[in-house]
């Protein structure tokens, strides 16, 4: 009968995980024990015939397979994947379920939105207003287009006046609110307003550049078309490049391309200031948020209420209610019901009701 | 195997570079494809497991504990994918199919086969557990501890599983010669 210890012995042999004097011990027993040493032989073998199993090398083309499979741009970073992450779900986000129809009506929302705005580019471009087509026949050259760089968030600088519009608060206190916020929400709010007044800006502009481009177009066009066309006439191409207008009246614009106005000339940008970002952040906190804010800042600063032991020259603003032991040359300003305790030569100005306890040789005026 | 550069390879796939993840594939293709073909004993079958186990792993990438190691990871993976093809099969259906060469002389190919043959008909008559254990010892080399962390067991029960799968395949030989 062979013992479990004895098994776990033959195991460990096979698997070399016997110690040199164990390993002599084990070899002693097989001389002693047949049956020990017949296990131990068939699984030996065993073992053996296992290990020799070589392994299979899988197809050269798994690699390549597998990189064909996967979405390569799964894990792209954000700014490689922020325009075409409209486009798709999140897919770095693969344990959250998505809502496919979400995804497909963000999709759809998108690409409305981006078709109306070329619609709408293209026919303030080249429609709007209609220019003036009696007796105008041929073909009229291009318009020139404006061409710029691309505008960025660097070249949209926000107008100061355009946030501190409503903000009565002191900047003082304002900034205060603004940089008790955490950095990182700052930095959130910051690029939130950034993103929000560049798309505005840029809105503005195309708009601007389109209106003022159309007009003088238009108004160039058909001056030089009333000027060298007569009706009927056949159709010369001047200056024409992309726009080509038919032969006829009520011509129509084939081939435009929109004009799109990207940083534009003479456009006004101001920078923005950390105190104007403060001030946009103020006006879109609530009353609530604010009180409690003031309350805070007034505690920092002595404010209503509170008590100040030893003080000395301190200055009371607006305080109702303070209370001042020991107080050594304190002035109290407009302070109203304020109680003086023990003080020494403190200084009352413009109070009314004031009440003075238990005092000796208070000044006041 | 580096768990550090493992790791590190894992970070930058999250990171959009494919070409880490190339080196993955690169490193673990082989033993991966080896535990699918042990288990399934069929070479088609086991080239899409490991087919699907990269692009698993791929996608649930986000989803890896760095505080385990990304063979172990894989390999679980990959036992699992397999042990759920064959349970989805027949049984029995597709042993019959051949292996495709390893290294070696033709002769020492054809002898290694023969045995490599038989050797994986006496395994798949084994219980899952142990063919498992049997193939990550033997076929993968692993020590208990990392068969172990694999499976998701404590070593006990993986010596205990070893000690009783290899008596069992011992029996199950001796009836086939």
């Amino acid at each position: 009968m062979i013992t479990e210890k004895q098994i776990e012995l033959i195991h460990r042999e096979i698997d070399k995980l016997n110690s040199a004097e164990e390993s002599r011990a084990f070899q002693e027993m097989l001389s002693v024990n047949p049956e020990v040493k017949e296990l131990y032989d068939e699984l030996h073998t065993l073992s053996g015939m296992l290990n020799s199993v070589q392994p299979v090398e899988p197809s050269p083309n798994l690699k390549k397979l597998v990189l064909n499979s996967i979405d390569a741009g799964r894990y792209a970073s954000p700014a490689q994947s922020s325009f075409l992450s409209l486009f798709k779900p999140s897919l770095s986000n693969s344990h959250t379920p998505i809502n496919p129809q979400e995804g497909f009506m963000k999709s759809k929302l998108v690409i409305s939105g981006v078709l109306v705005a070329v619609i709408a580019v293209v026919y303030m471009s080249f429609i709007y207003p209609w220019p003036a087509t009696n007796d105008v026949t041929g073909t009229i050259g291009g318009v020139k287009k404006y061409n710029s760089q691309q505008i960025s968030d660097r070249d949209v600088q926000l107008n100061e006046h355009a946030l501190t519009d409503g903000a009565q608060a002191d900047p003082e206190v304002v900034m205060a609110f603004w940089k008790s916020q955490p950095l990182s929400m700052r930095e959130t709010f910051a690029k939130d307003v950034n993103a929000s007044l560049t798309k505005d800006a840029n809105a503005s502009l195309t708009k601007d550049a389109n209106a003022s481009l159309t007009k003088d177009a238009n108004a160039s066009l058909t001056k030089d078309a009333n000027a060298s066309l007569a009706k009927g006439e056949p159709i010369t191409m001047q200056k024409g490049e992309p726009i080509t207008m038919q032969k006829g009246e009520g011509n129509t614009i084939q081939k435009g391309e929109p004009i799109t106005m990207q940083k534009g000339e003479g456009n006004t940008i101001q920078k923005t200031t950390e105190l104007a970002m403060a001030i946009a952040f103020w006006n879109t906190a609530s009353i609530a948020q604010k009180q409690e804010f003031y309350k805070t800042f007034n505690d920092l600063q002595k404010g209503e209420g509170n008590t100040i032991q030893k003080g000395e020259g301190n200055t009371f603003q607006k305080g109702e209610g303070n209370t001042i032991q020991k107080g050594e040359g304190n002035t109290i300003q407009k302070g109203e019901a304020n109680t003086i305790q023990k003080g020494e030569g403190n200084t009352i100005q413009k109070t009314a009701g004031n009440e003075v306890q238990k005092t000796a040789d208070h000044d006041q005026q | 195997m580096n768990e550090e550069q493992d790791l590190k390879l894992v970070d930058d796939s999250l990171h959009g570079d494919q070409k880490a993840f190339g080196k993955i594939v690169d490193k673990y293709q082989r033993p991966i494809f080896n535990v699918a073909l042990r288990i399934l004993n069929n070479v088609n079958e086991a080239q899409d497991i490991a087919q699907e186990v990269f692009i698993k792993a791929y996608n649930n990438l986000p989803n890896f504990n760095h505080k385990y190691k990304l063979f172990s990871w894989l390999y679980r993976i990959a036992i699992n994918e397999s042990l759920n093809l064959q349970q989805s099969r027949r049984r029995g259906e597709a042993l019959n199919e051949g292996m495709i060469s390893g290294d070696g002389t033709p002769e020492d190919i054809l002898n290694n086969n023969e045995s490599s043959e038989m050797i994986n008909i006496a395994i798949g008559r084994l219980n899952q557990d142990y063919q498992t254990v049997i193939i990550l010892k033997h076929l993968q080399g692993f020590s208990y501890n990392q068969i172990g962390e694999i499976l998701g067991i404590p070593e006990k029960t993986v010596k205990s599983r070893l000690f009783t799968a290899r008596q069992q395949l011992k029996d199950i030989l001796i009836k086939q010669l």
